[in-house]
């Protein structure tokens, strides 16, 4: 560490003295001169003519001082003394500086850190436009004291009933067979979604189109969407993949979309299909647990998160 | 004409005597303070401790430009030389110091 400070302090010293030694070398060049010429001219003992020269001169620490001030560098003298006495003071205790430096950097840690939570705590928002409006929705069984299953009819329920929410998505990851031109067939986590969830997310896909409610009906050609980081890695980005098909499972799917770059909605997702949210297929309480998880609230996220229904 | 103190060169006239000698000949300071009172007949004295803070403000306007050099009788000094700014400025200055000479010759001559 010592000698970081010895060069700084000696880095900004050196532009001073450089200039400051020529001051000398011309100042005593000159005197040499006219001393000389004093000898010479006037017949002068060497002595007297030094004598005469220098008071002709002037006093040398004078000039010194009149050509700092015209550097605009006086106030550097002082600002270099504070400077150097504290470099010299760091390196005379380098436990103590080793002490400071550490509680320094310790305490700008802690407290960018709970900046960065207080924050994120305090005012959490989604990546989106108006990302602070989507919210989740959960069931919270007080007596497990756990997050119950929701399922489809809690879904359309919510969709129903909820006057301040604007619109209600949901999805749950699944896991199937994808068979990408090209390579073998690998399972992969694809997030089952309404089509509302797009909506909701406000980010127009890059290609083709997103779900509409139709896809969601039972019997619908089975249609899905891909995001943009997998779309470049596994088909070049080629643009005509729209309208292709791509099986997954024991199924075709017809590709209709690619959504922009950086979209993973809900979690890191890469391939969308349409979550079938069909109530009447199923009876009340049965099916898939979904997450109902994608709710643009009417108001700011406050009114919606702090409501909570029992049941 | 009887001996008479030399007269200290105006503060506004040094940087003009200064780039008018440099314009001549590259010269080190002391050769700068000879020259003008040589050429001066004796009248004109640079002042020794206001010569060396005007070549450095001159320096660092760009007008002129240093380096080591050896003198006659070989000995390390800085001589200054005139940049093409210099002699510009020189120009400007020569022209402005023949107005106002003429200036106030004009007004001395008023009867």
């Amino acid at each position: 560490m010592s000698w970081i400070h010895g060069a700084v302090a000696r880095l900004r010293l050196l532009a001073r003295r450089s200039a400051e030694s020529r001051m000398d070398e011309e100042s005593r060049l000159h005197i040499e001169m006219e001393t000389d010429r004093l000898v010479r001219e006037e017949q002068l003992a060497p002595d007297e003519a030094r004598r005469r020269a220098l008071v002709a001169f002037g006093g040398v620490q004078g000039h010194r001082e009149d050509l700092r001030a015209g550097r605009g560098l006086a106030w550097l003298g002082g600002l270099t003394l504070d400077l150097r006495l504290g470099l010299r003071m760091l390196r005379k205790y380098p436990g103590l500086t080793v002490v400071a430096v550490c509680g320094i950097a310790m305490a700008v840690a802690i407290a960018s850190v709970m900046f960065t939570m207080v924050s994120v705590l305090a005012n959490p928002a989604l990546p989106f436009p108006e990302g602070e409006r989507i919210v989740g929705i959960r069931i919270w069984d007080r007596r497990a004291n756990d997050r119950a299953p929701s399922t489809v009819h809690d879904l359309v329920a919510w969709r129903q009933q909820l006057t301040s929410i604007a619109e209600v998505g949901a999805f749950r990851t699944v896991r199937r067979n994808v068979m990408l031109p090209g390579a073998f067939p690998e399972p992969m986590a694809l997030a089952e979604m309404t089509a509302s969830a797009f909506h909701i997310t406000r980010v127009a896909p890059l290609l083709g189109r997103y779900f509409v409610e139709d896809d969601e009906r039972a019997g619908a050609p089975p249609v899905v969407m891909l995001g943009y980081e997998l779309w470049r890695s596994r088909f070049d980005g080629d643009p005509s993949v729209i309208g292709r098909i791509l099986r997954l499972g024991r199924t075709d799917h017809t590709i209709v979309g690619i959504m922009p770059r950086g979209y993973g909605f809900p979690v890191s997702h890469q391939m969308w299909i349409p979550l079938r949210a069909d109530p009447f297929a199923l009876p009340r309480g049965a099916g898939h647990d979904i997450l109902v998880h994608s709710c643009r609230s009417r108001s700011p996220a406050g009114g919606a998160r702090s409501g909570s229904v029992r049941r | 004409m009887p001996p008479r103190q030399p007269t200290d060169a105006l503060r506004g006239s040094l940087d003009l005597l200064v780039l008018k000698t440099l314009s001549l000949t590259p010269m080190h300071g002391w050769g700068i303070s000879q020259r003008v009172q040589q050429i001066s007949n004796g009248a004109l004295e640079v002042n020794q401790g206001s010569l060396y803070p005007a070549l450095q403000r001159l320096e660092k306007a760009g007008l002129i430009t240093s380096e080591w050099g050896t003198t006659d009788n070989n000995r390390r000094a800085r001589y200054y030389r005139l940049t093409a700014a210099g002699r510009r400025a020189l120009g400007e200055e020569l022209k402005d110091w023949q107005r106002f000479a003429a200036a106030l010759d004009a007004v001395l001559r008023t009867t």
